[in-house]
């Protein structure tokens, strides 16, 4: 059986499957033919690792991924870029291709640089630039661009969209929409196929700036006819697209829409290294006069690693990682019983920030151990942090003199990520039907396999829900 | 396991090699399985060096710091 997957990045089980499922009638109709439900995304909710962990049926303790970027062994805050050689776990067309299926993968984030598969592939948003070798195979890079008028008219993302004019930033939007849809819907006519599998990324990008326009909840509300119905536009846009591929899409095709996390309206972001400061964990030799970031901190010497026990990393979660001894370029903290009474002492005083108008948040510490299994659970964050169950984000910068902040360094944001991603499918033999509970992303992948009949091949943490 | 090929050394490698596998204390049974070990440690570090050049490394930073998550 033919497989179809349309993820789109960031879409939120609570507005897609509650207010604005009578708007998108594509999706609302999938949802009354097949099953349905919300699908619980990695620890931490982050692009990625989330979609790595939906397409190889891994957590992320797997291929020790936790964010966009990642510590380079030996360092504190030198981070490297998260690519496709780095998770080394075989994803689902990897899988397919050993058994001799072909897959078309488009746009799915961390498959840059591209791999050889059985089938085509362009890569996503983590792309350098136009100029880089971003399909395989490398031909197929000549005939996207003629889909799209040429490499200058080539949209790799949406850029520096937190200081664009709203407007502005929607029209953008909607372009990158059309444009990843017309490179789909070229290949889905032109390039065989067994799994096809897309990713549209517009609605992340939306979220983190027009979610004030419609909620009227959100602490900055604004009142703007144009734009109060952005965000939801762009969701009707793609489920318009969806229906004109669904009926090119051959009968038995099984359809699978999923999101890798949701969104939620962000109130404040908590500045946990100034409060790691504050409590004495993280040492400063000099506490800077203005903000500064944890890289630039540490650049200019002005960390004491000697005498610093844990630091936090992450902009929308927080990753505190603790200053372990044989682990850590300078670690002090020993490994076994000091280690773990410096996380209780962390996570305690994590847990109980309170708002800024002294309430209670209702805050989540992750311990790694119990979220994450795998060879690479080494280099996880020893905590994971959901500040109000990630209602607030976080900051890394120091010298805020407060332990909230509405802003980073780089501007405001209005939306953090959601624990939840949606998942919809709907199954030509009707094996699966009406409203699913305890889905995980772990199970898309051994999911799709069994429906492809190469069951019991691989081993995954998920399993199939067929 | 995949599918073996010979590949050709000079012979005094050959013979460093082989008494560095006898003095390893069982941590390499041949110097087969040994060449194989020092080979992906090299391809390894290698490919993941080489994904981005240092303009491209630095336009994607300044990407995703824009996106908020540097």
């Amino acid at each position: 059986m033919k497989v179809f997957i349309l993820g789109i990045d960031s879409a939120e089980p609570d507005l897609v499957f509650g207010e604005w499922r009578k708007e998108l009638p594509t999706i609302s109709q999938l949802m009354e033919e097949g099953a349905w439900g919300k699908i619980s995304s990695t620890v931490p909710p982050i692009t990625c690792p989330a979609w790595p962990s939906a397409f190889s049926g891994c957590n992320p303790g797997r291929f020790g991924l936790y964010d966009l970027r990642y510590r380079k062994l030996g360092t504190y805050t030198e981070f490297g870029i998260v690519n496709s050689r780095v998770v080394k776990v075989p994803r689902l067309w990897n899988i397919l291709s050993k058994h001799g299926m072909k897959s078309v993968v488009a746009f799915v984030p961390v498959t840059y640089p591209p791999e050889p598969i059985n089938g085509f592939m362009v890569t996503s948003f983590l792309t350098p630039s136009v100029r880089s070798p971003f399909t395989y195979p490398p031909q197929l890079k000549r005939e996207v661009l003629r889909v799209v008028g040429g490499p200058s008219e080539y949209i790799i993302d949406v850029y520096d969209y937190r200081r664009k004019d709203p407007k502005e930033l929607y029209e953008e939007l909607r372009a990158k929409t059309e444009h990843d849809f017309k490179v789909i819907k070229y290949l889905l006519k032109n390039k065989p196929w067994d799994l096809f599998t897309a990713i549209i990324m517009s609605i992340d990008r939306a979220q983190h700036t027009l979610w004030k326009y419609f909620d009227k909840e959100h602490p900055r509300f604004v009142e703007d006819p144009e734009l109060k119905d952005g965000l939801l536009n762009l969701h009707k846009q793609i489920d318009e697209e969806l229906s004109e591929i669904l009926e090119q899409l051959p009968k038995d095709t099984l359809v699978i829409i999923l999101s890798d996390h949701g969104a939620k309206r962000m109130y404040y972001r908590i500045n946990v290294n100034e409060i790691l400061v504050n409590e004495g964990i993280l040492k400063l030799k000099k506490r800077p006069r203005l903000v500064t970031g944890l890289r630039e901190l540490d650049k200019r010497g002005v960390i004491d690693w000697s005498k610093t026990s844990a630091y936090a990393l992450g902009a929308y979660i927080a990753q505190v990682f603790v200053n372990l001894k044989g682990r850590e370029p300078k670690g002090v903290v020993r490994p076994g019983e000091e280690y773990e009474s410096v996380r209780e002492q962390i996570a305690d005083i994590l847990r109980n920030v309170k708002g800024p108008n002294g309430e209670s948040l209702n805050t989540k510490v992750f311990f790694k151990e119990e979220v994450y299994k795998g060879e690479m659970l080494d280099v996880m964050p020893d905590l994971t942090v959901y500040f109000d169950n990630l209602h607030y984000g976080a900051n890394e910068a120091v010298g805020f003199n407060s332990p909230y902040s509405l802003e980073t360094i780089k501007g405001p944001d209005d939306s953090n990520h959601g624990e939840f991603g949606i998942f919809i499918i709907r199954d030509p033999e009707n094996r699966t039907k009406g409203q699913l509970k305890g889905l995980k992303l772990e199970d898309v992948t051994p999911t799709v396999l069994e429906i492809m009949g190469t069951k019991g091949l691989s081993k995954f943490d998920g399993t199939s829900l067929i | 396991m995949s599918e073996k090929v010979s590949v050709k050394i000079p012979k005094d490698l050959y013979e460093k090699a082989k008494k560095f596998v006898e003095e390893s204390g069982g941590e390499f049974k041949s110097v087969d399985e040994f060449v194989e070990f020092v080979l992906k440690e090299v391809l390894e570090e290698e490919t993941e060096e080489r994904v981005y050049t240092p303009e491209e490394e630095e336009e994607i930073k300044r990407r995703l710091r824009a996106l908020g998550y540097l």
